[in-house]
Formats: structure tokens, sequence, C-alpha cells
């Protein structure tokens, strides 16, 4: 692996995949009807490109606008909503570490791609859906207690796994031959000098 | 649709220094946890309040997030009322259904009531503390109180593009929806299938275009000289003033007060 370089255009990377998930994250709120209990959450369907084309950064642009949509749902920046960012990254995290360690197709040509794509919503679902939900009762939002808050959990993962495969997938199916050919693209985890130059 | 709550106004509260603003949001959004008693977070609710009529906000322009709220009472008296039992004296008692020689009943105890009152408070507290930070702090204001504490470059430069994305992103897709109704597309009445088949539909251009403009920005950043290393400078230049050391002593009380009600146990 060669020494880490970071451009200009990984940090636009960034803040476009931030805004795309603030914005599909400004949607989501219109299809709640209780906080984590949805079946549409679209900002899993951005993280999960973001995070198999640009590595780090997408995982970092869904920290960022998982952070800055927390008003929408009635949450303070801080220190809740800080917090429940690291919840929202591994919808981005996890596919990332499965397609770049397998080595998979990121244009979704194969079955072995969406078999992955569709394992990491459920491993990133649960994951997230975990700590954001232990973040929520210690906030007192819900006791682990009761069995709503285990309903609510149920529901946030199946809202991870509607909405990453199909709308992630398609959006990886359609857009991945452009970026791939583009400079945006990164191979690895982080952009590197070798990477860079090849 | 709104991607920002900035509300221009002329009051004491717009008029602090973003630090002053940040700092406010960030001590009445901590200061309701130090509370597990009714009149105490009865009064930082009140204070929470008090700060936000400064800044003439008024009610009609805080619409958006009236359902948020609703949103949250009803979750907490779902989680707290309904769904979750704790032991203490009696209030209400419902016999509701009886299977075999088991008989289910709604039980609502005071301590139950008592934590529900508390909670609603503590995250209306917290949820109007960020109102108060996001409807008078500009973008622009946001990331320069980030800077001054001391919030590395590269993160500040991320979200402030982040900020500047998010109206160009909403505008594409308000093209790229006006473009599909226009070849007769129907979002109404329609199932959960269609409805998620529509929604992809919409964001594959939507992420397409965006990504044109992550190369257009780059280079317009790049062929402006734009390094990741270096001496900062910026146009935006806030002076501290009375304003901002009356919120300090306020802010400073409170905390203060905070600290003597737990240390008393009061609260």
């Amino acid at each position: 692996m060669g020494k880490v370089v970071v451009k200009t255009v990984d940090l636009v990377i960034t803040a476009v995949g931030a805004a795309l998930y603030y914005l599909a994250g400004c949607i989501t709120a219109g299809f709640l009807s209780i906080p984590a209990v949805s079946w549409l959450y679209l900002p899993s369907a951005i993280a999960a490109p973001w995070g198999i084309w640009f590595g780090v950064w997408g995982v970092l642009a869904a920290y960022i606008g998982g952070v800055l949509i927390q008003p929408l749902y009635g949450i303070s920046y801080f220190p809740w909503g800080i917090m429940l960012g690291f919840a929202e990254i591994w919808d981005a995290l996890i596919p990332m570490i499965l397609f770049k360690t397998l080595k998979l197709d990121v244009s979704m040509r194969s079955w072995k791609s969406w078999a992955a794509l569709l394992i990491s919503s459920v491993i990133s679902g649960g994951i997230g859906g975990f700590i954001g939900f232990s973040i929520y009762v210690l906030m007192g939002f819900y006791t682990w207690k009761s069995v709503f808050t285990w309903a609510a959990l149920g529901a946030w993962w199946a809202s991870v796994i509607i909405d990453m495969v199909p709308i992630g997938g398609i959006i990886l199916y359609t857009v991945s031959p452009y970026v791939t050919k583009s400079s945006l693209y990164i191979k690895g985890f982080i952009r590197t000098k070798s990477t860079t130059e090849g | 649709m709104s991607y920002t709550f900035y509300i221009k106004r002329d009051s004491f509260f717009h008029k602090l220094s973003p630090i002053s603003k940040i700092l406010t949001s960030v001590v009445l959004a901590t200061l309701p946890w130090f509370f597990a008693n009714i009149s105490w977070s009865l009064v930082l609710f009140l204070v929470t309040l008090c700060f936000l009529a400064s800044a003439k906000v008024s009610w009609s322009s805080l619409r958006a997030f009236w359902q948020v709220f609703m949103i949250i009472i009803i979750i907490l008296t779902l989680t707290w009322l309904i769904f979750f039992r704790m032991p203490g004296p009696v209030l209400i008692r419902i016999p509701l259904i009886e299977i075999g020689k088991t008989e289910i009943e709604y039980v609502l105890t005071y301590t139950q009531l008592r934590t529900w009152a508390i909670m609603v408070l503590r995250i209306l507290s917290i949820a109007m503390a960020t109102i108060l930070l996001l409807t008078t702090t500009t973008q622009r204001e946001l990331i320069y109180g980030l800077r001054q504490f001391k919030v590395p470059y590269t993160l500040c430069l991320i979200i402030a593009l982040t900020l500047r994305f998010i109206p160009l992103a909403f505008g594409d897709l308000e093209t790229i929806l006006a473009a599909q109704k226009c070849r007769g597309l129907k979002l109404a009445r329609v199932n959960i299938f269609k409805r998620i088949a529509h929604v992809a539909r919409a964001f594959v251009p939507l992420v397409a275009i965006s990504l044109s403009r992550v190369e257009t920005m780059s280079n317009a950043l790049d062929a402006r000289g734009f390094r990741l290393s270096g001496k900062r400078v910026t146009y935006l230049r806030v002076r501290k003033t009375y304003r901002d050391y009356i919120v300090y002593f306020t802010l400073a009380s409170l905390v203060a007060l905070a600290v003597i009600v737990k240390l008393l146990h009061w609260g």
C-alpha cells in the first residue's frame, strides 16, 4: 500500500455524499410514523454506494450526513447527534469492507455482488440499529425491557435492508460503470499514491 | 421543502457571536440531563423557551418542528406509559383481557407518570435548544464558530461544502421530479414496491448529477490555488459585545445552579 493521499476531490466527494444523505433523510422524515419506525430509510441507499466507491470518505460522508439530519428527528447535535452519527456509518462501512476485501464487482453484474449487498445490509442494519437504540435508551426514548423497543429495532433493521438492497443496488448498477472509469473512484479503502498514479 | 432553518430577525440572540450561540445551545441541551425532578426540568424548559422568545422566532415559522414534537411525545407516551411498567403507587388499573387463569391488565403507576413527564420536558428542552441554534445562526457563522472551537479546518470545510451542496441537491431533485411528472408519473396511490422503484429512479440521475458536480467543484477549488495545509484567514470578523457577556453570565449561573441543586440533592 502506498502513501495515503488526501486530495481536494476527496473532501468534495465527502461533502456531496453528506448532502445527498441529508436530502434522503429529509425525504424519509416525511415517511416516519414514529422515529426509527419506517419502511423507508433512504440514506442507507446513498451510504452504501458512497462507501463502495469512495471508501473511507464515503464512511465520513455517512457520519456527517447522519449528524446533520438529527434535528429533523427532534434530536440535538450535542451530545446525541454526534453519538448517533456512529450508528449511521455502518451502512457505508460494512458494504465497503465486504466489497473491497472480496474484490467484488461494484457494477452489480454478478449475483455475488447482490448477495454481498444483502449480507452487508443485514449486518449494518443490525449493528447500526443496536447502537442507535442503545443511544435512544440512554436518551430515555425507549427502554430495553419494552416489547415496543424490540419492534422498533426490527423496523429499523428492515428499513435498512428494504432500501439498501433495491435502491442502493440500482444506483450501483446504473452509475458504477461511469464512476469506476472516472478519477473519482477509489479502488482501495482510501486513496493512496500508488492507486492515484495507477 | 426547506433546507435551512435560519430565520432573519433583529433580535438580541441574533446579534450574539457564533461562539455564544453554540455555547448556549450546548449548555441548554446538556443541563436537562442533570435533573431527575419535574420542577427543575420544567424550570429549564421555561428558560429554554425564554431564550427562544428572545430570538423573536415566531411559532408559525417553527411549523416544521411541531410534527417532530408530536412524534416525540407519542413515542415517549408509548414507551413509558403503555409498554413499560415501573413499581410504585398505582394510579390507574384497567383489566384488559383474560386468557385462562391469567388476567392481563393495564397499570399506570406514579413513578411511570413522573418519569414520562421528566422525559417529555427533557427531550423538548434539548430539541428547543437545537432549534434556537439553527434558527439564529447562518451556515457561515456556524462554521466560523466551529473554527473558534478548534474543530479541524478540513472537517469545517467539508461541513461548509455540505451545507452549500444541500440546496443544490434539493434543486436537482425538484427538477428530476418535475421532469418525471411531466412524463406522466404518478407518485400517489401506488403500492410500496412501485414507490421504491420511483424513488430509485429519481435518485439515480440525482447521484449522477451530483458526481459531475464533484469534479467541477474540486477543479474550481484547485484552480483557485486551494491547499489543505497553510495558514487560514476569514472575511468574517465577529467581536464579542456586552450581549455575549450577559449570555456567558446567565449560562455560568445556570451551570452553577445545576451543580448546587445536584450537590444538595434537590433535583
